[in-house]
């Protein structure tokens, strides 16, 4: 009986702690509506009314932030960028600068926006601000940004004082566009271009650089939108590779193509210049010859008469210079280049190994580079040629005459001033000091121009300066391998400083040099031919 | 007998106003009142030295200015409640002896070390004793609201005001931006500014609410004081205003950079002025509007329920001259604390108040040499900001150039002390790895440099993304002269020093405020800001050294040019401090 009433009791109690929340809820309930009703009974409308435009405030303010909260940052970026490049197209730099950062926070890995900006602050003045963003876009270790990265390539490039490590940092942003778009045609032809500088133009020409060059022009050219010169170089490449036949046939695409070029705009002097190039290229001397004296007729450039001369010596140089006709034409051609462009410092050595044989040619030549002279045409050119022959025939009197006054109408003319001061230290009263101070400006001038410290170190020896005069002729030895003069002037130097096995190795050299290459031109202007600064 | 509530006022709005005390039981004697006045008296004269100093240190802060309306409000709430000395009460009760002795022993001390601020607050709590003397329990029923209004004219302790400017300005520029984007204003916000094309606007102290804030959350306080709101309305119509000032402020941003679209240029003068003036009217109605709307929300009893006299009728004892001799006696301690106030007072106190006018002499392109060391001149510009700029109110640049480095030299002022120019590029995105304080003895050991004038230089290593690297140097030159440069953070040290420091700032008052600390305001700020599109080498380094004393001596030569022909080498190392 007592254990049915606990159990009733235990069953009372749990149904009533089980009914507690819906107690706790009731009376919540209740004292909400109360309060409800409450407020309801106690509010006054003149109240609200007072209160609308604070009411009204709050939620115009909680509307317009909601509102922004809503627009998305990449929206919002878009309309900034928008803004940013009509002001950039309007030359209103600071505005535009100021979009392309808000662009930036608002979506701050943007490469375009920061790109942009880049290129903002540099055309506004804040130069400062580019190498970070361009540290940031194009970095040296991984590819970012294409169009940084040939931003960076192109700055090297252009850099005032451009260096070999400028074009392998070049080199390097270059390669990193391609790894992010392997068919970008700018990348692929500068670093065309710049292969061909490096591999083809030097000699003997680097034959893995030339490859490069031809697979980088090659995958260019392959997109329509290239222009066709380009296919001149690819040919030039080719011929370079030793292989005449595809370096003719782009040779032959590229003349059909400026020759088409040409003939939509017949007053377009590129057109016929770049016509006339490639019929250069592929020895069509004549051809060549008469685009451009057709050009001239259109325009008269200076551009046009370096090329004209430059067809001229071309072509000189392929004519046979053992028969007296053979001469004679090869005289026609570089007086031809020496009228139409007479600084054209590469007409100097053929026209001296022309004229070094003592025979009427010779004489008939130097009346007319008298007669130059006299009509005040190619005037200094025409001393220095008359001036070296005079030195070669031993007339030292006239020599000088001709070498100074040469030097006094182009003194900044480096093959003028090397001939000149190198006379000086040959000549019947040498002046070394003097000489030594031209040449050390001219190889400050023109550092990698190995050529002049040979002259330089002939120079030093006179001066009883073995030493100096050994790291001159070294070098100048690297690109002048066999020349006799160097390797005995290294033997006399070696001589002055106790080396007697050097010497004596030198010696022989210069003997076997001098067996082997019957006569060394004075000028080297092959290697001037290819400094930027040659037309000086 | 009880007085007659008229029926206008029965109902709802009558609960609103106190009741008045019944009529008197006992009436006190005119000695007493006399004696209870005199005590007061005594209490005051003890408060009163540092309290002026207090009062000095507010109202030299523009946004402490209505300050000086405080003591009118309370004493008008005060006038207001009128109430009598009519139940006995005993002067020497417990609770407000305990306010007494506690607060007036801790305003012994803090006139001792010199602190205005726990001062002011010691001189508060004083006011319940005092308050007590003039009524016992029905004074402080009647009086507790012009205390809570006198309340507001308590700063915010350990440099709190200073971070919620911080704050302010940081939320004010956010939101700001958000609604100028809504607009489809273009515009680019970073750190306190918002920038549009060929316009910054630089969203200095006045700009950034706190002034509204501090006189608004007054105006709200007194307003529901006076109208006799419960606390809980109050509350909310604190909170609220916090909310009215920032939309004030986000306003007034948006309407200057709107209306810049449309030509009109509201960012300075008399129409930002006038703007101002409008807005904080406006703000003012909406505050009252939104009293109006809590009252609409919460109208009933509920939330007003202070209005009960239960204390005034629970306790009454019988006045006793024993015991007004024993508190007259008491009070009388505080004269001892005006003596020591008037001891301790500093004598430049006035001095940091009104700070005179800074005259600098007409500067142009050709303040500067053309050449200064390797640099080159490049361009001058002279910028105008607001009052109270973190960057100077007025500032005269000079571009120097050399190879890649560029350097901006300028010149800014006026600053009402030693400043910390770190702090404001890191504001506007600069991170700062590096910085120190080059003392005097390493300047002079520079080997080209010709010291002319005396004085260390800060400097500081910038770093920003897509900015670069940046050096930095600076120092300020005070009223006479003399040099000194200041990086906050080494001057505070890590963050337990700093935290120390928070402490001992009762004891050891911030610059100008301590014992004898002599201010030299205005001050005028030296910097130059170079810039590379690379590393700072260390030549740059020693470069732009010595490219900033050069400077730094030619300016200061024409900005001080009697006290440098006077004597040159006169002016000694300004500390850090």
């Amino acid at each position: 009986m007592m254990f049915t009433r606990r159990i009733k009791r235990t069953c009372i109690s749990l149904f009533g702690l089980l009914l507690v929340p819906g107690k706790i809820l009731n009376r919540s309930l209740s004292s909400f509506f109360r309060l409800l009703g409450s407020w309801w009974k106690d509010r006054q409308l003149k109240h609200l009314f007072w209160g609308t435009p604070a009411v009204f405030v709050g939620v115009g303010s909680l509307f317009m932030l909601l509102t922004a909260g809503a627009q998305s940052n990449s929206v919002k970026a878009s309309s900034y960028l928008e803004a940013a490049q009509k002001s950039m197209d309007t030359q209103s730099f600071a505005a535009s600068k100021l979009y392309f950062e808000r662009a930036l926070e608002l979506e701050p890995g943007n490469h375009e926006a920061m790109f942009k900006l880049a290129q903002v602050a540099n055309a506004s003045g804040d130069e400062q601000r580019v190498g970070p963003i361009m540290e940031k876009l194009a970095p040296v270790d991984r590819p970012v940004y294409a169009e940084a990265h040939l931003w960076k390539a192109k700055w090297h490039f252009t850099h005032p004082q451009t260096n070999m490590q400028h074009h392998r940092d070049a080199e390097n942003q270059l390669l990193l566009v391609l790894q992010l778009e392997p068919d970008n045609i700018q990348a692929n032809l500068l670093l065309g271009e710049m292969y061909y500088t490096q591999g083809a133009m030097v000699e003997p020409p680097i034959k893995e650089l030339v490859e490069r060059c031809i697979k980088h022009l090659s995958e260019a050219t392959k997109n329509p939108k290239v222009r066709k010169e380009y296919t001149l170089l690819l040919a030039r490449s080719y011929a370079r590779l030793n292989d005449p036949i595809k370096g003719a046939r782009y040779g032959e695409i590229a003349l059909q193509h400026f020759a088409e070029a040409s003939r939509e705009n017949p007053d377009d002097p590129d057109a016929l210049y770049n016509w006339a190039d490639a019929a250069m290229f592929l020895e069509r001397y004549s051809e060549a010859t008469a685009l451009l004296r057709k050009t001239l007729q259109v325009r008269d450039q200076e551009k046009t008469r370096i090329g004209l001369a430059k067809v001229c010596v071309a072509w000189s140089d392929t004519l046979d210079r053992s028969t007296v006709a053979g001469r004679k034409q090869c005289f026609q051609l570089l007086t031809a280049a020496l009228s139409a462009f007479p600084n054209e410092m590469s007409i100097f050595d053929r026209m001296i190994s022309l004229l070094l044989k003592d025979d009427d040619l010779t004489k008939t030549a130097q009346q007319e580079l008298l007669d130059n002279i006299t009509n005040g045409h190619a005037v200094a050119m025409s001393h220095l040629i008359l001036g070296v022959l005079a030195y070669e025939n031993k007339d030292q009197k006239e020599a000088e005459f001709h070498l100074q006054k040469a030097y006094e109408q182009l003194p900044q003319a480096p093959v003028i001033i090397n001939n000149f001061a190198w006379y000086m230290a040959h000549g019947t009263n040498p002046n070394f000091e003097q000489s030594l101070k031209m040449m050390n400006e001219l190889i400050l001038r023109y550092p990698e121009q190995q050529v002049f410290r040979d002259t330089r170190g002939f120079i030093l020896l006179r001066l009883n300066r073995p030493e100096e005069a050994i790291t001159d002729l070294e070098l100048a030895l690297q690109t002048h391998a066999g020349n006799p003069d160097t390797h005995a002037a290294l033997a006399e130097a070696y001589q002055l400083i106790g080396m007697s096995e050097l010497a004596i190795r030198h010696q022989q050299a210069a003997q076997k040099a001098a067996a082997d290459i019957p006569v060394k031109p004075v000028g080297e202007f092959e290697e001037l031919q290819k400094s930027p600064e040659k037309s000086e | 007998m009880t007085n007659p509530i008229p029926e206008a006022l029965q109902g709802r709005d009558a609960k609103m106003i106190p009741e008045r005390s019944p009529d008197p039981v006992t009436k006190v004697d005119a000695p007493v009142s006399s004696i209870s006045w005199l005590a007061i008296g005594c209490v005051a004269l003890g408060c009163f030295p540092i309290l002026i100093a207090h009062f000095l240190n507010l109202v030299a802060k523009p946004h402490y200015q209505f300050a000086v309306l405080v003591p009118l409000a309370v004493w008008f709430l005060w006038s207001q409640s009128d109430w009598d000395i009519t139940k006995p009460f005993s002067p020497i009760h417990p609770l407000p002896l305990l306010l007494l002795v506690v607060f007036g022993a801790g305003l012994a001390v803090s006139t001792n070390i010199w602190s205005p601020w726990l001062g002011a607050v010691c001189a508060l709590f004083l006011v319940w004793p005092c308050m007590w003397w003039r009524g016992g329990w029905a004074a402080w029923e009647a009086g507790w609201r012009g205390w809570i209004v006198a309340c507001t004219m308590l700063p915010l302790p350990f440099g709190m005001d200073e971070d919620l400017t911080v704050r302010l300005r940081g939320l004010t520029t956010k939101l700001t931006s958000h609604v100028l984007d809504v607009l489809q204003v273009k515009h680019l916000s970073y750190a306190n500014v918002i920038e549009l094309p060929g316009k910054p606007l630089f969203i200095a102290d006045a700009c950034s609410g706190i002034h509204s804030l501090y006189v608004l959350m007054a105006a709200a306080v007194f307003y529901a004081m006076w109208i006799q709101r419960s606390l809980i309305h109050t509350i909310f119509l604190v909170c609220a205003t916090a909310g009215i000032v920032l939309w004030e402020n986000i306003t007034r941003l948006t309407v200057v950079a709107y209306t810049l679209r449309f030509k009109i240029d509201l960012s300075e003068g008399f129409d930002h002025t006038l703007l101002g003036g409008v807005l904080f009217c406006v703000s003012l109605l909406l505050m009252v509007s939104t009293d109006q709307f809590l009252m609409f929300l919460l109208p009933g009893e509920f939330f007003h329920f202070e209005e009960k006299n239960k204390r005034s009728k629970s306790r009454s004892t019988q006045n006793s001259k024993v015991q007004w001799t024993t508190a007259l006696t008491l009070s009388s301690a505080f004269l001892i604390v005006a003596v020591l106030g008037i001891v301790r007072m500093p004598k430049t106190v006035a001095a940091e108040v009104f700070v005179p006018q800074l005259n600098l002499p007409q500067f142009g392109s050709e303040a500067l040499p053309t050449e200064i060391g390797s640099f080159s001149f490049e361009n001058y510009q002279t910028i105008q900001r607001v009052p109270g700029d973190p960057l100077g109110r007025d500032s005269r640049q000079w571009m120097y150039r050399y190879k890649n480095l560029s350097a901006l030299v300028s010149l800014d002022t006026p600053y009402e002390g030693l400043h910390d120019l770190c702090e404001c590029y890191h504001a506007i995105g600069w991170t700062i790895p590096e910085k120190r304080v080059i003392p005097v003895e390493e300047l002079s050991s520079l080997s080209t440099y010709q010291p002319q004038t005396f004085g260390p230089v800060a400097e500081g290593h910038l770093q920003r993304e897509l900015y670069g690297n940046a050096l930095l140097y600076f120092s300020l030159a005070g009223r006479d002269g003399q040099v000194g440069a200041l990086i906050k953070e080494l001057a505070k040290g890590n963050s337990e020093e700093r935290a120390g420091d928070r402490l001992r700032s009762f004891t050891n008052p911030i610059i100008g405020q301590g014992p004898g600390a002599a201010s030299n305001a205005p001050y005028i700020q030296f910097q130059v800001l170079a810039r590379t599109d690379g590393e700072f080498s260390e030549d740059d380094e020693e470069l732009l050294l010595e490219f900033y004393l050069n400077v730094r001596d030619i300016l200061i030569s024409r900005c001080f040019p009697a006290e440098t022909q006077n004597s040159p080498t006169a002016q000694k190392s300004g500390e850090q401090p």
